[in-house]
């Protein structure tokens, strides 16, 4: 009895150790871990857009807090679709939504774009969105 | 009539004299029958006093080669299976240890890795690699915390059954002396030299 008990409490112990456990969300741009931090809106590329030498986006604004404060574009070669991705640009305006493919090497195909916001110095980007050639 | 009542009275007190009169003293009369050991005659209480002699014999022999169960449940606290090695329990000593040794190793492992995506994510800028570095550190930090809820019972459960196996032990080691001990013919005692037959 006295030796099942025991059992019954190191188990207790273990249950309580296992499901206790969880690491903070103590990064500072962390939207979820901090309440003064807002996810940057999600850049949508325009499809419909007919110069090939540029790229064009737009962000869907709901809420007036959530206006990027500006957007990074990012670029790979050939064989990296899926691999590494370059930052080849960065726009230092929510309205500029347009890069030029021109300003940077022809050998970039795939280019992704994220919008960022600025947290007291501090930059946190959002989604990418998705590939465009 | 004085006499007759006299005569009457020396009978009566001289009959004693001709009563029958055992050769030897029966103590089995006398002795009371003892239910706890099951003494109903001599015999039996004698086979139990000489019983007892051999036991404390043997018991003397016991005591100073019999194991702690506190020292050997200290040993498994600290090195797990040790204690099982006291008790010459190598098998069950080394799957104990190997375990406990698997589940630290594992536990430390995804430790140390949910620690460095920890790091990673404490760095990050891009909300998707804040959410994945997270997602990655605490599935590390849950299966390390699972591992270490594991260990603790691996651990409990060697110390515990130190108990047993220090039990077992000494059951044996008494066994093995008792047996020693009727096999030898002549043994040597603080009390003399005894010869068995």
């Amino acid at each position: 009895m006295k030796k099942h008990f025991i059992y019954f409490i190191l188990i207790a112990i273990s249950a309580i150790l296992i499901l206790s456990c969880s690491l903070s969300r103590n990064n500072p741009l962390d939207p979820l871990g901090n309440p003064d931090v807002f996810a940057p809106p999600i850049v949508q590329i325009d499809t419909l857009n007919v110069n090939p030498d540029l790229i064009k986006w737009y962000v869907a604004v709901t809420e007036e807090d959530s206006l990027a404060d500006g957007y990074y574009i990012y670029a790979a070669f050939q064989d990296n679709y899926f691999g590494t991705y370059d930052k080849v640009g960065r726009n230092i305006s929510a309205y500029d939504t347009t890069f030029s493919k021109d300003n940077i090497s022809h050998e970039y195909i795939w280019f992704k774009i994220t919008s960022y916001n600025i947290f007291e110095s501090d930059t946190l980007e959002g989604k990418f969105s998705q590939i465009t050639q | 009539m004085k006499n007759i009542i006299l005569i009457i009275m020396f009978l009566i007190i001289s009959l004693p004299l001709f009563a029958d009169e055992s050769n030897e003293f029966d103590s089995d009369s006398i002795l009371q029958i003892n239910i706890k050991y099951g003494w109903d005659n001599t015999t039996n209480w004698k086979n139990s006093r000489k019983d007892l002699q051999e036991n404390m014999n043997v018991f003397k022999q016991w005591d100073d080669k019999k194991q702690s169960h506190f020292t050997n449940c200290l040993k498994s606290m600290i090195a797990p299976g040790w204690g099982h090695f006291s008790t010459n329990n190598f098998l069950k000593g080394e799957i104990l240890l190997g375990l406990q040794v698997l589940l630290a190793g594992s536990a430390y492992y995804f430790y140390d890795q949910s620690q460095d995506y920890y790091d990673k994510y404490k760095n990050a800028h891009q909300i998707d690699e804040i959410n994945q570095y997270y997602i990655n550190a605490n599935s590390s930090y849950r299966t390390s915390s699972i591992l270490v809820g594991l260990w603790i019972i691996a651990w409990g459960y060697t110390v515990l059954d130190t108990i047993q196996a220090t039990e077992n032990y000494n059951r044996d080691l008494w066994q093995t002396l008792y047996d020693q001990y009727m096999n030898n013919k002549v043994s040597v005692t603080t009390q003399g030299i005894q010869i068995r037959f």
